[in-house]
């Protein structure tokens, strides 16, 4: 059999992921990071499962080498690759957020955003007619307001300790997040048996 | 580092090598097009802009690169082929009555991010059939172009139809305001289907389409799906292209064994300017789609021509990066390595085997390591030199 291959964000929302397939009954064992391996293949189900960073998910959908992919909200609002989203798998919520030092007063203008998520940041204060400047960091962006880099953050927030551990907190929320199943245009023609027949294994249980 | 001259992204540079296997794929498909009653046409590299924007959506005319003429008007390089065929057959053809056939294989140009297989400027292999309405126009091409493709060597791909007037129908449907209905538009045009469940979740559809709207993901398929589809409740726009498809299919049936085909009612091409019957193809080796086409009744309008038309387009950098590997270069020109005094001689050497129709490279001969040695190649290398 064909593989059906599948791309899976690393960090949090893997775990949850493989969670996913052990209610779909699929033993999909010792898939982790841990391994360092970065290719499972499962001949029993004819599928692979690709580990890759959650930015390039939609990448190797996007090309085909992967069929499908579970990547965050995030990931493809501010990618805007050519794939298809197939099914919100309610997996790894969380909100993308507009977050500011706890003792800014209300009602000053936001003049510099530092932020991950640059597009989507800068839709967002468009949207609401505010001109800002937009700073992009690659990591830990709490920084920006701390070391007075920025004003204001906008990142994803789950539980809200981080913001709280640096004194943040949320001012304005953007949209909700969660994972997706996406699929490649060109696979989800091909593949199309298969890859129903997973979608309504998954629907069943979410 | 050292300092290397760049070249914009989006760009490709062809070296001979691949330029032969490009060349060898695009004399086959010429040949398949001529024998189909295809004949080429060249469209200029830029026209103006009104030319390209009002037959496409809005949001195109960011992919179209422009510049000014000196009286400062807006001119574009080409983005497509097809509208600038629309434009020369109002122009040329208006009082011609029989159905027109062209065919073009040409760079193009599109603002877009460069990825595997779509740069910012590309290559189409396209054929247009003007003047014939309905199914037997639209058989012809899908036939047409799944002939090109086992000619020059693809023979397991997909051609996925549907249908514009089935899409328009259910949209009629859905009593929104135009900005949402746009957005639903979108989410399907983009497969969004996670988008397209929140959007009609709370708008008020006829039961029978919102059926249909929040199954599209699965009714994909071939011929069966035509059927399941007749059987839901459905306005008569989507009727009318429902059994347009069927007929299609219907037509199609005999070259069956050859053609693969799948039914997709949810398919829509980036192009505005379809009014009909539209599809993709797909092949296994490639991630992105080979190309597509379909109908494009109105798009002549805007000229003053119209006249009902359907065409297609394949990417040929989606070809050439299935085919590269299979296909052989070979080669194999005559070298002449020759010093000064004999310089004459050599030439009239290369004049001779010319005549005899072989390829002839000279090379003066500085030094002996210049020599080409290869075992292989010894019987087509030639040494006129003088014995010292």
């Amino acid at each position: 059999m064909e593989f059906l291959t599948i791309a899976l964000s690393k960090g949090r929302i893997l775990g949850e992921t493989m969670e996913l397939f052990k209610k779909i009954e699929m033993h999909l064992d010792n898939v982790s990071e841990e391994s360092r391996k970065l290719i499972f293949e499962f001949e029993d189900y004819g599928m692979r499962l690709i580990l890759s960073k959650p930015l390039d998910v939609p990448i190797f959908v996007e090309h085909g080498v992967a069929d499908l992919g579970v990547a965050g909200k995030d990931v493809l609002l501010e990618e805007s690759k050519d794939v298809f989203e197939l099914l919100d798998l309610n997996l790894a919520r969380c909100r993308m957020v507009v977050a500011v030092p706890e003792d800014r007063a209300p009602g000053i203008p936001i003049y510099r955003v530092a932020t991950k998520y640059p597009r989507i940041a800068e839709s967002f204060f468009l949207k609401k007619a505010q001109p800002v400047e937009i700073i992009k960091l690659n990591g830990s962006v709490e920084l920006g307001p701390l070391l007075g880099l920025s004003d204001a953050i906008v990142d994803i927030v789950a539980t809200g300790h981080t913001l709280k551990e640096n004194r943040l907190k949320i001012e304005d929320e953007i949209c909700p997040i969660s994972a997706r199943l996406i699929a490649n245009q060109v696979s989800f023609r091909l593949k199309s048996s298969r890859i129903q027949e997973l979608l309504s294994r998954i629907r069943a249980i979410i | 580092m050292d300092y290397i001259f760049q070249k914009p992204a989006g760009v490709k540079d062809f070296l001979p090598p691949l330029v032969r296997k490009k060349r060898q794929i695009e004399r086959a498909i010429y040949d398949v097009f001529e024998k189909w009653g295809y004949e080429e046409i060249i469209a200029p590299s830029f026209e103006y802009l009104e030319t390209f924007i009002s037959s496409n959506s809005p949001g195109f005319s960011d992919k179209i690169f422009k510049f000014f003429d000196r009286q400062g008007r807006v001119l574009a390089l080409r983005s497509d082929i097809t509208t600038s065929i629309a434009r020369m057959v109002a122009t040329y053809y208006g009082e011609h009555r029989l159905p027109l056939r062209f065919c073009y294989i040409s760079n193009v140009f599109r603002f877009q991010e460069p990825r595997k297989g779509r740069d910012q400027e590309f290559f189409q292999v396209g054929g247009e059939l003007i003047g014939i309405k309905g199914i037997q126009a639209d058989t012809e091409i899908i036939l047409l172009a799944s002939e090109i493709l086992k000619r020059i060597g693809i023979s397991d791909f997909i051609v996925n139809i549907g249908h514009i007037k089935f899409l328009e129908g259910l949209l009629d449907e859905i009593d929104a305001d135009p900005g949402k209905k746009e957005q639903i538009a979108h989410a399907i045009l983009g497969k969004n289907f996670v988008l397209l469940e929140e959007l009609i979740k709370d708008i008020t559809v006829k039961t029978g389409t919102k059926q249909v709207l929040l199954s599209l993901s699965s009714f994909y398929g071939g011929p069966e799906i035509l059927e399941k589809l007749s059987k839901t409740p459905l306005n008569e726009k989507c009727r009318n292209a429902l059994s347009e498809l069927e007929t299609l299919s219907e037509m199609l049936k005999g070259f069956n064994n050859d053609v693969r085909l799948t039914f997709d009612p949810g398919l829509a091409r980036g192009l505005e300017y379809y009014t009909g019957i539209v599809f993709e193809i797909y092949s296994p080796g490639s991630g992105f789609p080979l190309g597509g086409g379909g109908r494009y009744d109105n798009l002549m309008d805007k000229f003053n021509g119209n006249r009902p038309a359907t065409g297609f387009a394949l990417t040929e950098e989606a070809l050439l990066s299935i085919l590269e590997k299979d296909i052989v270069d070979s080669y194999e020109p005559n070298y002449i390595f020759y010093d000064m005094e004999n310089f004459i001689r050599a030439l009239k050497k290369a004049e001779e085997l010319r005549r005899q129709n072989l390829a002839v490279k000279m090379i003066p001969l500085e030094n002996e390591e210049n020599i080409y040695m290869d075992a292989s190649f010894a019987s087509k290398t030639f040494i006129i030199r003088t014995k010292k």
